[in-house]
């Protein structure tokens, strides 16, 4: 028995799309009276989105919390050995990151699967780099997001039928071409992804057509301008950028995340969508009983001290809500972990052998940074 | 092309000190947001949209931190964007600016000498300067004048003051050339050099006066009276200046004034 045709969509982060539906009576009714509409044969198809299929497996909250953070951890290990600090510390910062993701990055997905969603698309942008750099995949063509490997690809697809079965084009960025080579497809030309006006440009256009870009950005002819390669780091190309994030209302989505940004404009920065954690107003003494709001961890240094090639150790606090981590001295992170819930602090402190008062002054520090509660 | 390009002085803090004209300029910019393209940095925004609810303000400050760029090339890129925005795209474009468009502001001198070479108008709403505030904790006859200079001028680039009037040396807090820092902590070094400069004109027990505002939300004017030779034992806020009295000018020039009453409506 033959299977349907199916078609697939490449990996990235475009939010399923529902073919056009008739919205008046007169096109109901010639639907109903006319020939056979030419959509017949595409509805037969399956359409194989590989990139919700993607965002599905890879951008949870489980995968956050499991594979992703044991994944960094180990390739942090390896590029510290191996004295790539800077790729230490974007791993460093993507493992601590998998905690307030593992609250966030379900929610998001199923948001942004609805609708285009600002606050969404921000924290799966951030998961995208998390997931690409747990994986070691490289981005897609277009922005932050992972594309995996061939092996991953075939994987995910499946056995293909290249006398049927072909990967659909809707945007020239989209990776269709990339996807067809991977499967050994066909590529066709599908509906055109709905997306505000924009242009993608040589980065080498960005410093001549720096007037007519930016004209076209405050008129509201173009949305965003986006590039085929990172800009060179040059004065004037940082000058003519710098307006047109002052011009384009979605040139600092689409330059975070990619043509993706340009459904969801007011995307905010992934330092925006979090908070600090909340906090109570306790005045902690020998006799308080905590217990630890986060968990606490050893690290080689925050990832700014590795960028200067600095190498020490500190805590880390995470939470697994929408809080960013905090960078703290070793000592919070013991205190951290000994809060228990039951033992007040003065009977903590013995058993710690601490000196008088100092474990009493770490909690309450804790305590005002939202890393310890009052017990019970 | 029929665009316009308005440079608004908000006046030195608080919406009290803003020019009718300016508060009227402000409110028909954010009534009609189609019709005006609203330019600032994050201080000129607050300040504006305290009477101008509403008022869309793009924000300027990616100029002060690009790597590379330092403040004149800001400031020649932003005039150059700013006149084309409005005389050839066709924008009304507002650029707020803290303080009056006409003291100290570099950006506002290049705005309007590219407009001259593009033989076009630009509006000037003035706003109140600085100096206004600054003076009410000195008594300034005027009898002798008053030389008026960046206080990085003195202490860096050789301005001998004319000690038989006195002198208004600003933005002490600022120790970089090119105003790319502000910093109080480091006002020390840029006090320290100061007053050996002075030292060359003035003895060292002549009377000084640090004047500085209180900040947000009163803004009110304070004074610190010292002799010269202790002018760097502490830091000073930033936007701080000083004032030198004359060597030998009226005794009342080498006075804290106390503090005048604020009236806040």
């Amino acid at each position: 028995m033959s299977r349907r045709p199916r078609h697939f969509l490449p990996p990235g982060p475009f939010p399923p799309q529902d073919p056009p539906e008739p919205d008046t009576e007169f096109d109901l009714d010639a639907s109903l009276d006319g020939p056979e509409p030419e959509t017949e044969m595409a509805s037969l198809a399956e359409e194989v989105d590989l990139g919700a299929i993607f965002r599905d497996r890879l951008f949870t909250g489980h995968h956050m919390d499991g594979p992703a953070r044991s994944a960094l951890q180990a390739r942090l290990g390896q590029a510290l050995n191996a004295g790539q600090l800077d790729l230490s510390a974007d791993l460093l910062s993507a493992w601590a990151d998998t905690w307030s993701l593992s609250a966030m990055v379900d929610d998001a997905n199923d948001a942004w699967c609805e609708a285009p969603d600002g606050a969404a698309l921000g924290v799966l942008g951030r998961a995208a780099e998390v997931v690409r750099l747990a994986l070691g995949w490289e981005t897609t063509p277009d922005g932050p997001w992972p594309w995996p490997d061939d092996a991953a690809l075939k994987q995910a697809a499946g056995p293909v039928d290249p006398t049927q079965d072909v990967v659909v084009r809707r945007h020239p960025a989209d990776g269709a071409r990339r996807l067809a080579t991977a499967l050994g497809l066909p590529v066709v030309d599908g509906a055109p992804l709905e997306l505000p006006a924009h242009e993608i440009i040589d980065p080498a256009e960005l410093v001549p057509r720096r007037a007519e870009l930016g004209a076209a950005l405050a008129e509201g002819r173009l949305s965003a301008v986006a590039f085929t390669a990172t800009p060179d780091a040059t004065p004037a190309a940082a000058l003519a950028l710098g307006e047109l994030r002052l011009e384009g209302i979605a040139q600092n989505a689409v330059e975070a995340c990619g043509l993706a940004g340009l459904l969801a404009p007011d995307t905010p920065a992934w330092a925006l969508l979090r908070t600090p954690a909340p906090s109570e107003a306790l005045k902690v003494d020998a006799h308080t009983v905590l217990d630890a709001a986060c968990e606490g961890a050893l690290v080689p240094g925050p990832p700014g001290r590795l960028r200067r090639k600095e190498i020490d150790t500190v805590g880390a606090l995470l939470w697994v809500g929408p809080h960013p981590p905090v960078w703290v001295a070793p000592v919070a992170v013991h205190v951290l972990r000994a809060l228990d819930g039951r033992q007040p602090l003065g009977v903590l402190e013995a058993a710690m052998k601490a000196p008088p008062g100092a474990l009493v002054e770490v909690a309450q520090e804790l305590v005002r940074i939202g890393a310890a509660v009052q017990a019970g | 092309m029929s665009g316009s390009l308005t440079i608004v002085g908000l006046g030195p803090a608080r919406p009290d000190n803003l020019t009718w004209e300016a508060v009227k300029v402000l409110q028909a910019a954010a009534a009609d947001p189609h019709g005006w393209r609203t330019y600032g940095l994050a201080h000129a925004r607050e300040l504006a949209t305290q009477v101008a609810p509403g008022l869309q303000i793009r924000s300027l400050d990616y100029l002060y931190s690009l790597p590379g760029v330092d403040r004149p090339v800001a400031y020649a890129d932003l005039a150059e964007m700013l006149t084309r925005r409005a005389f050839s795209d066709g924008h009304h474009v507002l650029y707020l600016v803290a303080g009056s468009p006409l003291f100290y502001n570099d950006a506002v001198l290049a705005i309007r000498r590219r407009c001259a070479a593009l033989d076009q108008p630009v509006r000037l709403v003035h706003g109140m300067s600085f100096v206004d505030l600054v003076l009410d904790r000195v008594y300034w006859t005027g009898h002798g004048g008053l030389q008026l200079w960046s206080a990085w001028n003195v202490a860096h680039d050789g301005v001998d003051l004319d000690p038989r009037a006195p002198a208004l040396l600003v933005q002490l807090g600022e120790f970089g050339r090119a105003g790319d820092a502000l910093d109080a902590d480091r006002s020390p070094q840029m006090l320290g050099r100061l007053r050996d400069r002075l030292a060359t004109v003035y003895p060292s027990d002549h009377p000084v006066i640090v004047l500085f505002s209180s900040g947000p939300p009163d803004y009110n004017s304070d004074g610190r009276r010292l002799p010269l030779s202790q002018l760097a034992e502490a830091p000073v806020p930033v936007y701080s200046n000083l004032w030198v009295p004359a060597l030998d000018g009226p005794g009342l020039e080498a006075d804290l004034a106390p503090p005048t009453q604020a009236v806040r409506p």
